[in-house]
């Protein structure tokens, strides 16, 4: 038998996990050999483990939403008269290794696998994941790709491994150019970011053309325009501190409530020839514009580009 | 037969301007590598649809063992798919089918094995169905039937349950450009024999506004209603615009000003049978545009829509500042969205004379009130206003609609006179209120029956004090 304890948040990919498992019974008996429980029917679960499969050599019984704290090792005591042909799969968020039951279940020889998910923030973590996929699916990535289609996707591996698909199948084992990944997977905050970086540049021109086709692409509104105002209102936040003779990276970070001290160097040059005024000014504006969109759809936003980008004076 | 049914692609190939759609379903049918659930996401009319039932006849596909980027259309399977009588492709509308009700009975449909290769189930604006349908929904694609394939449209993504778009791969369908949508009209005019000039169909092509539904309707149309070539005019008849002439002088009639040119081009539109709101719905498009080649010149040509040529519209934009164009446009916006007045010509009228620049009566997407420009006489000090202007203010909220009166009495009556209506109250109010100056216009000339032009301004309570 083996005794399978399967924890962590990453339903997706305990799933496949499991999924990988159902591949190796046989589909005309899965009838009689796939079973599911809840965990309050650990009893029912155990009675069926041991009983041998039907018509087939293995049996695969899963019990989901264990509270493992909350169980008694006389409530498990019949695990280890398991037959070898079962396998049985506890599910549960954690496990603490000094309780007595994970001791007991230890003892029963399992198998513990822990599949957290990286958090929103960790865009190291979220990055291998992009790449552990992005390598299954022998999907070639081009330089800078992974980084973005991190940040695109997030830390949802459910999402994330539906896009990659598509990434993989659209590549159809040719390789990719990051702007063929930016077409295919599309991310809205660096679409509008790069809207922002045309206004800021006074590069007009650029910028309406970058609008029509966040617009062409469905891109909300409200998040076109929520996007622009973050970014300005940060190059706003350093440009006013370093015009009040702060320089040092680190404390320019904890001023702008930036998480990244490293980005500073970047923003410094971004915001290197622009006037502080004009900072203040396209923050006003776009911050009206959050409301006018709501009455006035695309043209408020057209002309709040327009506005911004023409007089964003460079000193 | 209407065009949209007879040209609806019949096979990926077919369908046009959208390029990473129609390559990733080739690789994907070509590898037989087909996700269980997808999502088409996208304006109406661009092809989702289409698409999605081309993908049923694509895995479906008698003529071919396995899927196929090229169904053969004549086979039972593909027959009865575009016929719509396919039994194992279940199309439904979750506009109208959006109870928990209807996704579970759809759900034991689809745990039947089908007769079928594979059943395809199209969820029609699935951003329709309740939380309720929406979950039971999500239990079957977290773990779904191997012979089903589930395609999901919607026009708007964000109203989906995010859970419900991670188990998709996730399809954008763009809005189509005018130069694809063109094209495209071409080819089916060749077929059709229907006589049209280029510049027709680019007129008509900008005027679907991104679908290729509407193009082609439109197409339809004006094969319909014209003998021999269509052109230009033709369309500009049909879609009931504006020729680019009469546009024209209008436009330089506001610039000039001369104001009785733009009342009777007022006139003579109304009296041709334009609505008002056709009348700014093309307005608007045309200031966009000025505005647009004023900030950014040449570059922008492709992105024009109105009916201007770029030429044309340079020359005019030497003659407007940015700011004239921006408080146009949004007045233009405001008068779209203010249109109900039981005066229609007189609306028409306010709203063309509020082109002229310094003309304006209210202010624009800044959210300032602008400088009073009209010379008033307050009659009232430190800006409580006096009695009778308080009364009569009082009598014309008192006959407003009854929702109205609320954000009416947050305003107060500074003076009045020639029908000028100066009106203030505290910051936020104004702020809100200023965009709706036109209907706080269309109620006082309702209440007080004058046939007068009621103007109204909007100050703000500092400079009624200091006056
Ligand atoms: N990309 C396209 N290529 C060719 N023809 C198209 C395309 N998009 C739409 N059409 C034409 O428009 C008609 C309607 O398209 P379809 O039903 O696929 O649109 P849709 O995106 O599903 O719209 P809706 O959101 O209104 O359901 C088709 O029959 C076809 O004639
Ligand atoms: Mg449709
Ligand atoms: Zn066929």
């Amino acid at each position: 038998m083996s005794l399978l304890v399967l924890l962590g948040d990453d339903s997706h990919v305990i799933a496949q996990y499991l999924n990988h498992h159902k591949a190796q019974l046989n589909p005309n008996w899965l009838n009689f050999n796939l079973h599911r429980y809840s965990a309050e029917q650990i009893q029912t679960a155990i009675t069926t483990a041991r009983t041998p499969p039907v018509m087939d050599t293995q049996r695969l019984v899963i019990v989901t939403d264990c509270p493992f704290k909350s169980w008694s090792m006389e409530q498990l005591a019949d695990i280890d008269q398991l037959p070898d042909s079962t396998t049985l799969a506890l599910i549960g968020q954690t496990l603490d290794k000094r309780a007595k039951v994970a001791k007991y279940l230890a003892a029963q020889g399992m198998t513990m696998l822990t599949y957290e998910r990286p958090k929103a923030w960790d865009a190291q973590g979220i990055e291998c994941m992009v790449s552990g996929i992005a390598r299954r699916q022998r999907l070639k990535l081009p330089k800078g790709a992974i980084s973005y289609l991190a940040e695109a996707l997030g830390n949802d591996t459910c999402r994330m491994e539906a896009e990659l698909v598509k990434l993989s199948v659209y590549a159809n084992g040719r390789s990719l150019s990051l702007s063929a990944v930016q077409q295919v997977i599309l991310n809205q905050t660096h679409s509008s970011l790069k809207l922002a970086e045309a206004m800021r540049q006074g590069r007009t021109a650029a910028a309406l053309h970058q609008l029509q086709a966040l617009l062409a692409a469905n891109h909300p509104l409200m998040v076109i325009t929520s996007t622009l105002l973050t970014q300005f209102r940060t190059w706003l936040w350093v440009k006013a501190a370093l015009q009040a003779g702060i320089h040092d990276n680190q404390t320019l970070a904890q001023h702008c409530q930036m998480s990244n001290p490293k980005r500073m160097y970047y923003l410094k040059q971004e915001v290197k020839g622009l006037r502080l005024s004009s900072l203040v000014q396209a923050q006003q504006k776009l911050f009206d514009c959050l409301e006018a969109i709501k009455y006035q759809g695309q043209d408020a936003l057209l002309t709040t580009i327009l506005s911004i980008s023409q007089r964003i004076d460079r000193q | 037969m209407n065009l949209p049914t007879k040209y609806r692609p019949k096979i990926l190939a077919d369908v046009v301007g959208q390029p990473i759609v129609t390559r990733a379903l080739t690789n994907a049918l070509i590898r037989s590598q087909i996700n269980s659930a997808y999502l088409f996401v996208g304006l109406r009319g661009v092809g989702k649809t289409s698409t999605a039932r081309i993908l049923a006849k694509s895995v479906n596909c008698q003529t071919h063992e396995r899927p196929t980027p090229k169904p053969c259309g004549c086979c039972n399977a593909c027959r009865e798919i575009e016929r719509g009588s396919a039994l194992d492709v279940v199309e439904i509308d979750a506009a109208s089918n959006n109870g928990v009700d209807e996704i579970r009975s759809l759900i034991e449909r689809v745990s039947l094995t089908p007769i079928a290769r594979q059943r395809v189930v199209i969820l029609d604006e699935a951003h329709c169905m309740t939380s309720n349908a929406a979950n039971a929904l999500l239990k079957t694609l977290e773990e779904p039937p191997g012979h089903t394939l589930f395609i999901l449209c919607t026009t708007e993504a964000h109203k989906l349950l995010p859970t419900i778009i991670s188990r998709c791969q996730t399809f954008e369908f763009h809005a189509l450009a005018p130069t694809t949508i063109a094209e495209q009209l071409s080819a089916i005019a060749d077929q059709e024999s229907i006589d049209i000039t280029e510049d027709a169909l680019l007129t008509l092509a900008r005027h679907a506004q991104g679908g290729m539904r509407d193009g082609l309707q439109l197409l339809g149309q004006a094969s319909l209603s014209t003998d021999g070539a269509i052109g230009v005019e033709e369309v500009i008849a049909l879609t009931g615009g504006i020729p680019p002439e009469e546009l024209l002088s209008l436009i330089k009639a506001v610039l000039k000003p001369d104001v009785l040119r733009v009342l009777t081009q007022a006139r003579r539109w109304l009296e041709s049978g334009q609505t008002p709101s056709n009348i700014i719905a093309t307005l608007l498009p045309t200031y966009r545009d000025l505005l647009m080649v004023k900030g950014a010149g040449q570059s922008v040509k492709t992105l024009i829509t109105s009916g201007l040529t770029y030429k044309t519209l340079s020359r005019l934009t030497h003659t407007f500042t940015t700011e004239q164009l921006n408080q146009s446009l949004a007045l233009l916006k405001d008068a779209e969205r203010l249109l109900g007045s039981h005066r229609p010509e007189v609306w028409v009228e306010v709203c063309l004379l509020n082109l002229i620049p310094g003309y304006a009566t209210q202010p624009t997407v800044a959210i300032h009130p602008v400088k009073d420009s009209i010379p008033s006489t307050p009659v009232s000090l430190n800006g409580k206003p006096s009695q009778p202007l308080a009364d009569h203010w009082r009598t014309i909220i008192n006959a407003a609609p009854e929702k109205a009166q609320p954000w009416l009495s947050q305003l107060q009556l500074v003076s009045c006179q020639n029908g000028i209506y100066e009106l203030t109250g505290d910051k936020t109010t104004l702020n809100k209120l200023s965009r709706a100056s036109r209907k706080v216009a269309q109620l006082i000339q309702k209440t007080t029956g004058d046939d007068q032009l009621i103007v109204i301004t909007f100050k703000p309570p500092e400079e009624v004090m200091a006056s």
